[in-house]
């Protein structure tokens, strides 16, 4: 196949993943080799507590167009693909979880980018593997997201995607100290697309997590990047106010109207 | 060992192939070093590999006449370029390009050095910085750099310092011999150095009383060739690419600090520019150790030079647009060699060291090209002594 002369940056985020992290980059270092002139992997190292900083340093070594960002702690994904996205260099750039995502879709990706897609936005066919209430949970979310909140958050997208040099440059303009990067793609307004993927599994149990942090993100989505939980704020507050004018009213009425009133009712 | 000293190429006044001194390695720091020892000793002797001097470190680097601004992280080296600057700016005058004006841009992420803390440091140390007028700092982007200052700092043209060294050689009638590779070097009974130069069929050597090995890069692989206790060094090998700017660019420099980021110098010999790059200038590392040398000209030669210009010129268009218009020309390759830091503590900051085995062998490296004016208190302290 001949190798498409454009150049490609890869960034994924790793935690605690000093098991998986080895075939991932091999995976997708055959791959850019194979099919893109000039390519670099960004690998963010989001606070891990394992060794994934050991083997990743020792890939470093074997392989080239190979970088390390080390985060001072655990930021999440979204924060360790923004500072990958300060620092990649490439004409379009792959965001990918090494846990879940198939490196063998990247040129297919780029593709479609290069020939006029802005941004490539991947999207799970289904969520089987999760249990339950998790899948009832994202429901609710994106219900919640749609219609209570009106959140352009595409139902089972996941942070698989391809953006264009434009708009890398036009997030990183964006200085928002919490950045939900699946909806910045969506802000900064470009043509779009996406595409549907399985999810591999490079652990034999994937690791999912905890409610706490699901729940976590959810309510930090939604207040992040939606007025109207303020305004449903607002509301709540007016009436209450309007419920304790009824109330004093009703108290001054008391006093004028009743003979006997017990003492002090009325200051309490 | 058959020394054929009386071979065509030794000149007639040291046909006996003995000198006072001898200084292998025609770079900038091996000739100058050859001017002052000329000073005390009569006959003095340059063996260069190659066909000039001044072809490989001496040539092949970014040209910054360095003036402190580099080192906000070590207040004692950029104090100590500082001094230097105006002195060697003076010296070579004719060699500098100062018709530039230099920025350094300051970014805002990765970093080690923010705008305020750079001003400061600058104006501590007292070298000129003032903010950059809005048609400069408009050519980069606001969202990766936080500032950008006017600075002064000149590029020196490698092929007129060549010319101007040269004649300063002739007129001391210092003797010099081009295509010349000094093989290995040894001890004789008479307390004087046999110096072996490699041939093609044979070998050829000369005696000296005192030798210096400036060849930088290769400094390491003499001493072993010579059984001699090494220097452990650090390699780099380095790619600048050339590259012809746009008109906006034409008569300015940019250093961006102080990180992983880069910098584009005018490089006067060729009148283009050096398009340079923390991250991508670097090819390849490496480090000696006491039992491990690494023939850097071997690697130097075999190594593929394969341009990482596609890197560095993204990188360095995210935060200078308009550098999208830049045309690259070609690479400069060579191997920058790193003074291992045992050797230099800051007072010194070359390395000059004598050979602990052979004690009239001295190794010089110098880590910038004003490190020169370092160089003759350390041979002062030698106590020359002429006669053979
Ligand atoms: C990429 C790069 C960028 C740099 N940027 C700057 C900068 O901007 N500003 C600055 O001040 N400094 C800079 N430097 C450092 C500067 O170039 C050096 O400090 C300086 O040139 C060293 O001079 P030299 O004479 O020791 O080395 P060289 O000029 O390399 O001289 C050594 C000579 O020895 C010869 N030689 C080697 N082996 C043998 C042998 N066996 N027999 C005979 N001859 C031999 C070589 O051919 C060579 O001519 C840079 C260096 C590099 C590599």
């Amino acid at each position: 196949m001949e190798r498409s002369d454009c150049f490609v940056s890869v960034i994924a985020p790793v935690q605690n993943d000093a098991r998986i992290v080895k075939p991932f980059v091999e995976e997708v270092m055959a791959v850019l080799r194979q099919s893109f002139t000039n390519y670099e992997l960004v690998l963010v190292n989001d606070g891990s507590t394992d060794d994934t900083s050991v083997v990743v340093s020792s890939l470093l070594r074997d392989y080239e167009c190979i970088r390390l960002i080390s985060l001072s702690r655990s930021f999440g994904a979204d924060v360790a693909i923004s500072s990958g996205l300060d620092s990649v260099i490439g004409d379009f750039v792959v965001v990918m979880i090494p846990e879940s995502d198939p490196p063998q879709l990247i040129p297919e990706l780029i593709e479609t980018a290069r020939n006029g897609k802005d941004i490539v936005i991947g999207i799970r066919r289904d969520r089987n593997d999760e249990p339950v209430w998790m899948k009832a949970g994202a429901n609710l979310f994106y219900w919640l997201c749609r219609k209570l909140f009106k959140i352009p958050l595409i139902q089972n997208s996941t942070q698989f995607r391809v953006l264009s040099r434009q708009v890398v440059n036009a997030i990183t303009q964006v200085r928002d100290k919490s950045r939900y990067l699946r909806l910045l793609g969506a802000y900064v307004g470009y043509s779009s697309q996406t595409f549907t993927y399985d999810f591999i599994y490079r652990y034999r149990h994937r690791r999912l997590k905890g409610v706490v942090e699901l729940f976590d993100n959810a309510v930090q989505i939604i207040v992040v990047n939606s007025v109207r939980p303020l305004r449903f704020a607002s509301y709540l507050g007016l009436f209450a106010s309007i419920l304790n004018v009824l109330y004093i009213v009703y108290i001054a009425l008391v006093y004028l109207l009743k003979e006997r009133v017990a003492e002090g009712w009325i200051t309490v | 060992m058959v020394c054929r000293s009386d071979r065509a190429k030794i000149p007639a006044f040291s046909a006996s192939g003995d000198y006072d001194a001898v200084v292998i390695g025609g770079g900038f720091f091996g000739c100058k070093i050859a001017l002052y020892l000329k000073e005390h000793l009569d006959r003095v002797l340059i063996v260069e590999r190659e066909a000039d001097l001044l072809q490989r470190a001496s040539y092949t680097n970014q040209a910054r006449v360095h003036n402190g601004y580099h080192y906000p992280r070590s207040l004692l080296t950029a104090l100590r370029s500082s001094v230097n600057f105006p002195r060697f700016v003076e010296e070579y005058r004719d060699c500098i390009d100062n018709t530039f004006d230099k920025y350094y841009a300051i970014a805002r992420v990765f970093s080690k050095v923010n705008a305020s803390q750079f001003q400061i440091f600058c104006q501590r140390i007292g070298i000129p910085i003032e903010p950059a007028k809005n048609e400069i700092s408009s050519l980069f982007n606001p969202a990766l750099i936080e500032a950008v200052f006017k600075t002064q700092e000149y590029a020196f043209d490698a092929v007129k310092l060549k010319q101007k060294i040269r004649e300063e050689l002739e007129r001391e009638k210092i003797e010099i011999w081009l295509n010349t590779c000094v093989d290995k070097v040894q001890e004789t009974t008479s307390g004087k150095i046999k110096v072996l130069i490699r041939e093609t069929e044979s070998e050829r050597c000369l005696r000296t009383r005192y030798l210096f090995n400036c060849t930088y890069s290769q400094i390491s692989q003499i001493l072993k060739a010579s059984d001699l206790p090494t220097i452990p060094l650090k390699y780099e090998f380095a790619e600048m690419a050339l590259v012809d700017v746009p008109p906006e660019l034409k008569s300015i420099g940019i250093t961006v600090m102080c990180g992983p980021f880069f910098s584009l110098m005018p490089f006067p010999p060729r009148g283009l520019h050096t398009l340079s790059h923390v991250r991508y200038t670097p090819h390849y590392y490496w480090q000696e150790s006491e039992n491990l040398t690494i023939k850097a000209h071997e690697a130097y030669s075999q190594i593929r030079k394969q341009t990482n210009f596609p890197f560095s010129i993204r990188d360095t268009i995210r935060y200078l647009p308009i550098a999208a218009e830049c045309e690259y020309i070609d690479s400069l390759w060579g191997v920058k060699t790193v003074l291992p830091q045992s050797e230099v503590d800051d007072s010194r900051p070359i390395l000059f060291k004598q050979n602990p085995k052979l004690p009239n062998l001295y190794c010089v490296l110098g880590g910038k090209i004003d490190n020169i004016y370092d160089i003759p208190r350390e041979l002062n302290g030698l106590h020359l002594i002429e006669g053979v």
